[in-house]
């Protein structure tokens, strides 16, 4: 239950201000509404609750130490890839190659 | 599913452990508290937290509880704290209940 900190004592001060959202952020909101939008053709492809569910299912040093929509995004590609939309592997070798052609991008 | 509680109806939170997603904090758990206003009828998260979308909605309420139930340390006992709970997470609380867990 690492998430579950209400009325935990704790030494730490709440940053009470809000940094500018990075683009691929922004991306991670919008790709969210489309995923839970019940207008999209075949219906929504994942709830709020089943983020949040798994968000919560992130291993304790990732719930701790993620930043927001970090934790969105592997909530995200969990829960679709349990529905078989998403192939982890897949992305994954993808995500290998986009960093790839950054380091070696030729000027 | 007609609400089963009404505004100023007293409660209790279940105390009970439950396993995977839920919207009911653990702080507030085994605490008593007043129907502050019925918010609706919502699908069950827990249902919905899992891939069961077309379960039946279940009232949901606004319960408002004193600092000092939740917390007696507090400094500010008579503060009130509201909570959205879900019906299933309710039962009634008899009044008496509420004599014994006032501050002496």
């Amino acid at each position: 239950m690492t998430h579950d900190v209400g009325g935990e004592p704790s030494d730490e001060a709440i940053p009470r201000t809000q940094h500018p959202f990075m683009p691929w952020e922004l991306r991670v909101d919008a790709l969210m509404w489309l995923l839970t939008d019940p207008a999209r053709p075949g219906g929504p492809r994942m709830t709020v609750d089943e983020l949040r569910r798994g968000i919560e299912s992130l291993p304790a040093d990732d719930y701790r130490e993620l930043g927001y929509y970090e934790k969105w995004l592997l909530s995200m590609i969990a829960i679709l890839a349990e529905r078989g939309i998403v192939d982890p592997e897949a992305l994954a070798g993808r995500a290998e190659a986009i960093a790839h052609e950054r380091d070696h991008a030729h000027p | 599913m007609s609400p089963r509680f009404a505004p100023g109806d007293r409660v209790r939170v279940a105390e009970r452990e439950v396993a995977g997603h839920v919207r009911t904090p653990l702080y507030i758990r085994g605490k008593p508290g007043v129907i502050e206003r019925i918010c609706g009828a919502f699908r069950n998260p827990e249902q919905l937290a899992y891939g069961e979308w077309d379960g039946p909605a279940v009232p949901l309420y606004r319960v408002r509880f004193q600092l000092g139930d939740v917390w007696p340390s507090a400094e500010a006992t008579r503060d009130t704290l509201d909570v959205e709970i879900y019906e299933h997470w309710l039962s009634s609380e008899p009044f008496e209940h509420r004599l014994e867990s006032k501050p002496a």
